[in-house]
């Protein structure tokens, strides 16, 4: 029994365009399953701070360490 | 709840006959049920004969410890999936992935996005460290092959990582055919290894290529 899929069209300027092409470049995927992807990882980190969890950013070399304050 | 399309036979390792299985992309509240009056007790009654004659703990089973009632996705998830496999109205086997906790290693695919297997068990019954004469095989290989159509149905191309428990190792590496990249630094202390399957693996463990 497949899933029911609802279609959507999606207007992007052309910085958000090619931000997307270079997305779907260096992670050999299309244009979908990046922005299918980018839902799936917000969703993942909204999740997360919701329980009560932080997002950090850290470079090892530089030692430093940066809280990502989602909006 | 859909039922997976893909390989779903095991082998009967006491006829070496086929034997139907479903597999379904959630783990219910039943199988969980099942998990704790089949799984669980066996585990249980296998460990505690292993405390009676004093064997060391690394040489027991290594997912002894996992408890699946905590492992089952939030039912609202779209990053994270939970698999049942069940056979003969039995649970045969369980497994939880996530879309977006890891990035792959391998140089020729190095920071693509892959499937990540963050758990993977089958059946105490099926498993030669608790049975002298496990039921079913393929139930892992099932359960993995559901796990790369998920990478190819989600446009990672059958991108699979996981973290392998030692006693998992050779499975991973010679009957799957999975890149061994090595003990992780940066995941579980170091201890586990890490292992990898390229758009190339994953077909040929589509195609049943490594299997009996």
């Amino acid at each position: 029994m497949a899933q029911t899929k609802k279609t959507m069209t999606l207007n992007l300027t052309d910085a958000e365009m090619e931000a997307l092409e270079s997305l779907c470049d260096r992670k050999d995927m299309s244009k979908t399953a990046v922005l299918k992807q980018a839902l799936r990882l917000y969703q993942a980190v909204e999740m997360r701070l919701a329980g009560g969890e932080k997002l950090f950013f850290e470079d090892e070399g530089k030692r430093t360490k940066a809280e990502v304050v989602m909006l | 709840m859909t039922v997976y399309p893909g390989r779903r036979y095991l082998v009967d390792m006491g006829t070496g006959g086929l034997v139907e299985a479903e597999i379904f992309d959630t783990i219910s509240s039943a199988d969980i049920g099942d998990w704790r009056t089949t799984w669980k007790p066996e585990i249980d009654r296998v460990v505690e004969a292993l405390q009676a004659q004093n064997v060391p703990c690394h040489l027991w089973p290594q997912s002894h410890h996992w408890d699946w009632a905590s492992k089952v996705p939030p039912p609202v998830a779209i990053f994270e999936k939970g698999y049942a496999l069940r056979c003969e109205g039995r649970l045969q086997g369980l497994m939880r992935v996530n879309s977006v906790s890891q990035r792959c290693q391998l140089p020729e695919q190095q920071g693509s996005d892959c499937i990540y297997v963050d758990f993977i068990e089958t059946a105490p019954w099926n498993q030669a460290s608790y049975s002298a004469s496990p039921k079913y095989g393929l139930v892992g290989s099932a359960l993995l092959a559901a796990a790369i159509h998920q990478s190819v149905d989600q446009g990672l191309k059958g991108r699979l990582g996981l973290h392998s428990l030692p006693q998992a190792d050779t499975w991973y590496a010679q009957r799957l055919g999975l890149r061994d990249l090595g003990l992780d630094a940066d995941r579980y202390q170091g201890r586990l290894k890490y292992f990898e399957a390229t758009p190339e693996i994953a077909s040929s463990i589509l195609n049943g290529v490594k299997f009996p």
